[in-house]
């Protein structure tokens, strides 16, 4: 009898550690939330036990937090994930995540001497974080993006293309297969100001010469400044790396 | 044997009422749409104003009364760009372009909302909105809206 329980124990132990699955549990639920392991998707509610292979998804105004090994991922509305995989063993941790829409805020806890891997992946590109906290949003229009918050993550596109991504940086790469934007392009559209609207036809632009313009802040630059300045010439060339 | 029936019929009825909306369900059925519809459009925008899940005159009245609509829509008629962004415009109370304050319409609410970040301009105001872009639209309303 007591070979038998010992040998039932070793058994255990040796499985779990030849496995490594780590817990996933549910530390906070807002809204509705639904996961669903099998056909049927059932509501989800704090302090719950998660496996591996499990969709989450949220509702308008669901959101939720799952702690995975030592990290966290905070699940914002609208957005339907699969936990494909989460295993920690004692010098290594691999969290791999599928966001299928909508967005998450993973904050990795990284130890020393263990080597984390937590990658999340979409229908375009992988972003592999480094011990940092990221904010990963993908939409079947706007594509995949990356801000990172703190640290440096890594992201590959499906055709390729590897780009690291740190600071006031962020990441974007369409759902078309074109390459990724540059890593300053929203700094950049955020910076230009279109005079008009390019797909407005000739008309409607004849009536906004007239009108006013059609922007979305109807200030002008040049209304910003004194009317009693002196006129100068200033030359500006901005260069905008890849 | 009346007793039994009664109790039948309340059971029956409880089961009814059981059965409600499930908004899990509808954001993952309408995410694998690859053409949306009015009823669409509007139960989202119920569940973004909070209202409680009614029939769809009833949903579609509420919206009217919140000058998010204007008229009576077809509940099966399919949800445009323009449709979406009028709805868009007007729950997020956008009203930066000239053209859009002229004419109200459809044509330039779905240009307010390309400017605003919320569409991206690759068709026009005519086209159909696939269920997935449908969700991103909402979502981003839901961000500019200050509920994330």
């Amino acid at each position: 009898m007591l070979k038998r329980v010992i040998y039932l124990v070793v058994t255990f132990f040796f499985v779990f550690s030849v496995s490594g699955f780590a817990k996933i549990t549910v530390k906070s639920v807002r809204g509705k939330v639904s996961y669903k392991t099998g056909r049927v998707w059932k509501v989800l509610s704090k302090g719950m036990s998660l496996k591996e292979g499990t969709k989450i998804s949220t509702g308008v105004r669901g959101r939720t937090v799952i702690k995975l090994n030592n990290h966290f991922l905070r699940i914002r509305p609208l957005t339907m994930i699969k936990l494909y995989e989460n295993k920690s063993k004692n010098k290594s941790s691999l969290t791999r995540i599928g966001l299928r829409r909508g967005s998450v805020r993973a904050k990795i806890n990284r130890k020393k001497n263990v080597r984390t891997v937590f990658k999340i992946s979409t229908p375009v590109a992988t972003s592999s974080v480094r011990g940092t906290e990221e904010e990963v949003s993908y939409g079947p229009n706007a594509g995949m993006q990356i801000e990172v918050i703190i640290g440096k993550i890594e992201a590959l596109s499906e055709n390729g293309i590897k780009k690291f991504v740190q600071g006031r940086s962020i990441y974007r790469c369409g759902t078309d297969g074109s390459k990724p934007d540059s890593l300053l392009g929203k700094l950049k559209s955020d910076a230009e100001n279109p005079l008009t609207d390019p797909n407005l036809s000739d008309a409607e632009k004849d009536g906004l010469v007239i009108g006013g313009d059609d922007l979305p802040t109807s200030e002008n630059p040049m209304d910003i400044l004194p009317s009693n300045l002196g006129k100068t010439q200033v030359k500006v060339q901005v260069d905008w790396p890849d | 044997m009346k007793f039994f029936l009664t109790c039948l019929i309340l059971i029956f009825s409880i089961s009814l009422s059981a059965k409600s909306f499930n908004e899990i369900d509808f954001v993952n059925n309408t995410g694998d749409k690859k053409v949306t519809t009015i009823n669409d459009g509007v139960t989202f925008f119920i569940l973004l104003t909070d209202n409680k899940m009614k029939s769809f005159k009833m949903n579609q009245q509420k919206l009217i009364k919140l000058k998010l609509l204007d008229r009576v829509l077809q509940k099966n008629d399919i949800l445009t760009r323009g449709q979406l962004s009028l709805m868009v415009v007007r729950f997020l109370k956008l009203d930066d372009s000239l053209l859009y304050n002229i004419t109200r319409a459809k044509r330039y609410a779905f240009r307010l909302c390309v400017s605003e970040g919320i569409m991206k301009f690759n068709g026009s105001e005519y086209d159909k909105i696939s269920g997935s872009e449908l969700i991103e639209v909402v979502s981003k309303v839901s961000e500019k809206k200050g509920d994330r």
